[in-house]
């Protein structure tokens, strides 16, 4: 029976859409499994960890796919697609929710990033590397906080993110640096830590 | 390759120009270099100890929906259906719309701009009616034939109808009754003769002209009278014999008018009795145009009726040649005649010199 089975991993995204689009499940079923957990984290990482929020934001995602398939334009990426639909599903959480984690005021483009050895070796006591780094996260800005996660938790590329996000790559690539540099510095004494 | 990718991936002695240019943006030296790799690559374990794998529910859940018959859609690329119906394709984008489009706008251009330029008039047409054709040129070549007559009795030296009693005009209004009489009685004197016997007597005349000198005669004789008729008016009173032109003329211009009227009804009366004749001559079998010739002998006698200078010719001379559309050949053949006056010769005989005449024309209601 397999061989009379198609093999849809050869086909790009946009291709198993368009079939989807022409009435195939097939096709969207291996798209599924394509972005299952990729935009299960996603949505793990933007909606505070939360397994259960994030999986009921991923089943309404792929819900709305197979609703309204015609949405998708084949002219676009279908994985830049998918994640900006993602994107604007959690702004509307955080528009509902009107949560916004305390501390989470956006950081100056300029700003220097200078932090008190004592309150270091403070957070070193208290937390871990991981919990130390959500919490720098939640310190960032929106703009920087976004980007990063992108970049590191969800491997996008640059020009994916600029996509997603509908701006400029240069912007993704600046905002990258500031975060990255920042948390570097913060997070700097735990390499202290976990070299001695 | 990207700047985290770098600097994940190599170290700081690796680096070449190109890249130690790049990451000079965030590591200025090799400690901060160091310190950023350190970063990155707890991050990424982080992030690698962070993901979560999604739930067999979720699975099950998102394609129990993609199953729902609500959000079924039928595949069609299979089967005849990939052939049958394609769908996602919109009207215009179908072959068979776009050739009928086409299709339409070549038509339509034809027929609108008509780009060969045909005309109609140039088409053939089925033209049934050529004898009428023929009647009509006739009918125009009569009329100028005796438009050519009236001419030469306009040069005719009459006096002035002012001269004229009272009584004679109203005899001259008489007298046209006499030429309507005397067509009318011509016409019954020819047609009196069957047209088997007009055909034998055509027949015969390839074998000698003593039938037809005997028609001739006939209508001279008849002609000559018509000539008396008008001749009249020096027989009633003009002092000089002759007809005046000034206010005179317009009883005698009135009379012309008359008689080429009258004309013009009776070829068309001839046309009609040509038919007649071409239906029934079967006797003979002679050509139409031989029925055409004998018909138009009629023609003849009724153009005599009204052409006083016809009078004298002889009526062998256009018995044959008043044909159908050849009155041409008829004129050519009066000047022929006219040579031979002396043979047809010109009676001058007055009304009142013949009692038939006298009590033919003045008992006419």
């Amino acid at each position: 029976m397999k061989l009379f089975k198609k093999d849809y991993s050869a086909f790009t995204d946009e291709n198993l859409m368009q079939q989807f689009q022409e009435g195939n499940n097939n096709a969207f079923k291996e798209l599924y499994s394509r972005y299952e957990n990729y935009v299960l984290n996603f949505f793990y990482g933007k909606l505070w960890s939360d397994r259960e929020k994030a999986e009921d934001f991923t089943h309404d995602l792929f819900t709305k796919i197979i609703k309204n398939p015609d949405s998708f334009d084949t002219s676009r990426k279908f994985k830049t697609w998918l994640f900006s639909v993602a994107n604007n599903m959690c702004k509307n959480e955080y528009k509902k929710q009107s949560v916004r984690h305390e501390g989470s005021q956006s950081m100056p483009e300029d700003r220097e990033f200078a932090g008190s050895t004592a309150a270091a070796d403070e957070l070193v006591d208290k937390k871990n590397f991981a919990e130390a780094l959500k919490e720098e996260l939640n310190k960032l800005g929106d703009k920087h906080r976004q980007v990063f996660e992108m970049r590191h938790f969800d491997g996008l590329a640059l020009n994916e993110i600029a996509e997603i996000l509908e701006i400029n790559t240069g912007t993704v690539k600046s905002r990258l640096h500031h975060a990255t540099k920042h948390l570097a510095d913060k997070l700097a004494v735990f390499k202290k830590t976990i070299a001695g | 390759m990207e700047v985290e990718e770098i600097i994940l991936n190599k170290e700081y002695f690796e680096l070449n120009e190109t890249e130690r240019n790049l990451v000079q943006e965030l590591a200025k030296n090799e400690q901060e270099y160091n310190d950023l790799k350190w970063f990155l690559t707890s991050t990424k374990t982080v992030a690698a100890n962070e993901k979560i794998t999604a739930s067999e529910d979720l699975k099950k859940s998102v394609f129990a929906e993609l199953n729902n018959p609500a959000n079924k859609r039928i595949w069609l690329n299979s089967g005849a259906g990939a052939t049958v119906a394609k769908p996602k394709k919109k009207i215009y984008q179908m072959p068979a719309f776009q050739v009928a489009i086409a299709a339409c706008i070549v038509v339509g251009f034809f027929l609108i701009a008509n780009p060969f330029g045909e005309d109609d008039t140039q088409l053939a047409l089925n033209d049934t009616t050529v004898s009428e054709t023929v009647i009509e040129e006739a009918g125009l070549d009569s009329v100028k034939f005796n438009a050519e007559n009236m001419e030469v009795n306009e040069q005719l030296d009459v006096s002035p109808l002012e001269d004229l009693p009272k009584d004679i005009l109203t005899k001259s209004q008489e007298e046209n009754q006499f030429y309507r009489d005397g067509d009318l009685k011509q016409k019954d004197l020819f047609s009196g003769t069957t047209n088997k016997e007009t055909s034998g007597e055509r027949n015969n005349l390839t074998g000698g002209n003593a039938i037809e000198d005997q028609r001739n005669e006939d209508i001279n004789q008849l002609n000559t009278e018509e000539v008396n008729t008008i001749s009249t008016f020096s027989d009633m009173g003009v002092e000089d014999g002759s007809l005046g032109t000034g206010a005179g003329n317009t009883s005698t211009d009135f009379a012309y008018e008359i008689a080429v009227s009258e004309e013009l009804e009776e070829m068309d009366e001839v046309a009609d009795e040509k038919m007649t004749v071409t239906g029934s001559n079967n006797v003979t079998n002679a050509p139409v145009m031989q029925d055409l010739e004998f018909s138009a002998d009629e023609d003849v006698v009724l153009d005599d009726a009204v052409d006083i200078d016809k009078a004298d010719e002889p009526a062998g001379a256009v018995t044959t040649i008043a044909g159908i559309g050849n009155m041409k050949k008829m004129k050519n053949n009066r000047e022929a005649s006219e040579g031979n006056k002396d043979v047809g010769g010109r009676t001058t005989l007055s009304i009142a010199e013949s009692p038939e005449l006298t009590n033919l024309f003045f008992t006419v209601p």
